[in-house]
């Protein structure tokens, strides 16, 4: 019995309504010691080692199969149609992205309302870190859980670091997420993955990786 | 097993014993019912304090020693090879607990008063660890035991500072009373889970549920002397904590899926009415006691934790609406039934102010096959008491009284539907088999002012 609740019984103890010695919180916590928290940095880039040069912005420009990977479920990833616009104007470099969620069950249906187009600039080294923006799911595209499913997310990546084909257009990229769950359980899920493979044939969409090592995500 | 002696050091009031479901209202012993004129009446039925004596106090100090098994004979995902024995197999526990009773009762000719405190809803539960996973790193929740899908660890409770008043029209024999409550119920658990709300070992987490709330209720009753100063008959109506809309309990909920977090959260549960009865034949040298309940368990549907201000309200099959998914934390399904309990006894009297009391009792089954859990590892039982009580002159009176009950064991192998409901309202298996003791020690000392 942790001194916590001794001293939680020896109050209860003095008022005469005294609650029990089973320790419900010290067990969670306990536990917590033991299994410690799931963080990793598998597969994350670093932008100050981030090498290449920035692509063209038709290079990145267009379609690619997102899976946003969460510590909560490393193997069992959102999957999104994630849709890429470059700009580059007066020396600034910027994206702007949309996202359709995508079924859990197929990885290829979309299940819901694209989100609404966010940009955020690109540093001239290639990395970038997204402004927090709320991603909405239903119940049918959450691999967790099918319930539905609000979170607030934040990509961090460099492009200059992305995976290109022989013409230099940009086949692969992918980062770090950070943020937090909304709902239905709010919790913070900092150091989930991103990554994004072009859809070079919208009949046949590419496996579904996970990270930046492209850890394929669990079959389905 | 591991007897928990440090719970020796705490009074509780989470004694055991149950009349059913995890209705403890066992205070007073078998002298203490719907019929009985004892400062208890103002819980067990106001009207019979129109008829206790001109002023009692009464402190019944409970002990109940549980042991009780849990051997789950089947997994909602299968245990890995070198998780073997984490989620299959035996669990036990003892616990020894003690909660005092108080109550206190007034008469003024007709009128008779009561004030009583008392915790007629309560349980709690520590099941032993799995040492073979001590110190496990790949899994470091299996040492927590297998029924720690269920529960590790909890504590409930609803207590009751009741007062009550209760008047006999002579003429007729009957007596009518009334009594309100004032609830405050509280809440503390901790269990394993995942957010699949399976029992994957791979992705295995923590919650830990803490609430508590006040809430109001009532009770009625009726008391009427069918023969002159022999035989009694007792009904009372005691209203459910809460009134009709449930309980809320509002605290907060943490959680460790491989990230901690907490949040504000409300705990809905609904606990039942019940309908008491009684009958009391009593001669100069015996008396004779038939008395019972029968409680609506059948509102006990769900302990649903949402976030706080939001609606729970989950289907029989565990679907939920869009907006109660959204916001929806644990769901429990219990899905219970209502249940009869009854039990009969009597005391002799000798001379000296010696009393000799004993019963034989039977709880009806308020939990289904189905629905069985190690939270709450119930069903019928069969139940006797003996004990004895002494006068010590006019002014004090003390009982000694013990209960065993015996739970009839369960086998619900197969029968377990906890993880084949919808989600959101899903949980692992609980398949198994159950057994369950309680000794239960009633130390009842009554003084008289008349």
């Amino acid at each position: 019995m942790s001194p916590r609740s001794v001293r939680a019984c020896a109050l209860s103890l003095a008022a005469l309504w005294l609650t029990g010695c089973p320790d419900p919180g010290g067990e969670f916590d306990a536990f917590t010691r033991r299994a410690g928290t799931r963080t990793t940095d598998a597969g994350m880039l670093s932008c100050e080692s981030a090498e290449g040069e920035l692509p063209e912005p038709e290079q990145l420009s267009g379609q690619f199969l997102l899976s946003v990977s969460t510590i909560l479920g490393r193997e069992t990833p959102f999957v999104y149609l994630l849709d890429v616009e470059v700009a580059r104007e007066d020396g600034s470099y910027q994206i702007t992205m949309s996202a359709t969620p995508l079924l859990a069950s197929d990885r290829k249906t979309p299940a819901g309302e694209a989100s609404e187009p966010q940009s955020f600039t690109v540093e001239p080294n290639g990395c970038f870190e997204s402004p927090p923006q709320t991603f909405m799911v239903a119940g049918p595209a959450n691999p967790i859980l099918p319930v539905p499913a609000t979170s607030e997310l934040s990509f961090l990546g460099s492009v200059a670091s992305a995976v290109r084909d022989d013409e230099g257009r940009v086949t692969f990229w992918c980062g770090q997420v950070n943020g937090r769950a909304i709902s239905p359980l709010p919790m913070p899920i900092d150091g989930s993955t991103f990554a994004a493979t072009r859809i070079v044939d919208p009949d046949a969409l590419p496996p579904v990786v996970i990270d930046c090592d492209m850890t394929p995500a669990r079959p389905l | 097993m591991k007897l928990r002696i440090a719970t020796l050091a705490c009074l509780l009031f989470a004694s055991h014993a149950s009349a059913s479901g995890f209705d403890v209202a066992r205070f007073g012993s078998d002298q203490a019912h719907a019929a009985a004129p004892t400062p208890y009446a103002t819980y067990y039925n106001p009207a019979a304090l129109s008829l206790t004596r001109k002023g009692e106090l009464a402190l019944d100090v409970i002990t109940a020693i549980r042991s009780a098994s849990y051997d789950r004979t089947d997994t909602t995902v299968a245990e890995p090879r070198d998780g073997r024995g984490a989620n299959l197999g035996k669990s036990s526990l003892t616990d020894v607990l003690v909660g005092p009773a108080l109550a206190a009762s007034f008469r003024i000719g007709d009128l008779g008063i009561g004030l009583a405190a008392v915790a007629p809803f309560a349980g709690s539960a520590h099941w032993d660890g799995n040492n073979s996973f001590r110190g496990n790193e790949k899994y470091p929740g299996a040492q927590d035991g297998r029924a720690r899908w269920h529960v590790i660890s909890g504590t409930s409770q609803t207590i009751y500072l009741s007062a009550g008043a209760g008047y006999n029209f002579r003429k007729i024999g009957l007596s009518l009373g009334a009594s309100a409550n004032l609830i405050y119920s509280t809440l503390d658990l901790t269990r394993a889970t995942t957010l699949q709300l399976d029992d994957a070992l791979a992705n295995e987490g923590r919650i830990h549920i803490k609430g508590s709330g006040w809430m109001g209720s009532f009770a009625v009753g009726a008391m009427w002397e069918i023969l002159r100063n022999k035989l009694w008959l007792g009904v009372s109506y005691q209203a459910p904590p809460g009134m009709y809309d449930g309980m809320t309990l509002k605290g907060k909920v943490r959680t460790n899926f491989g990230t901690v977090s907490s949040v504000d959260a409300d705990l809905h549960q609904t606990l039942p009415d019940f309908i008491r009865f009684a009958l009391r034949f009593r001669e100069p040298s015996y008396e004779l006691r038939l008395s019972g309940d029968y409680a609506r368990w059948s509102v006990f549907d769900n302990q649903c934790v949402s976030q706080r201000g939001a609606a729970c309200t989950i289907n029989k099959d565990g679907s939920a609406s869009e907006s109660v998914r959204e916001t929806l934390i644990s769901s429990s399904a219990r899905n219970w039934k209502d249940a009869l309990s009854l039990r009969l006894g009597g005391s002799y009297y000798f001379k000296g102010g010696w009393e000799l009391l004993g019963s034989l009792g039977w709880d009806g089954n308020p939990v289904p096959d189905s629905m069985l859990e190690p939270t709450y590892p119930l069903g019928t039982d069969v139940n006797y008491q003996v004990g004895g009580r002494y006068r010590f002159g006019k002014r004090w009176a003390l009982s000694i009284a013990y209960t065993g009950m015996y739970f009839l064991p369960r086998d619900t192998t197969g029968k377990s539907t906890l993880d084949t409901l919808m989600p959101p309202g899903n949980m692992p298996s609980a398949d198994g088999k159950y057994t369950q003791y309680i000794s239960l020690f009633n130390t009842f000392a009554q003084v008289y002012f008349d």
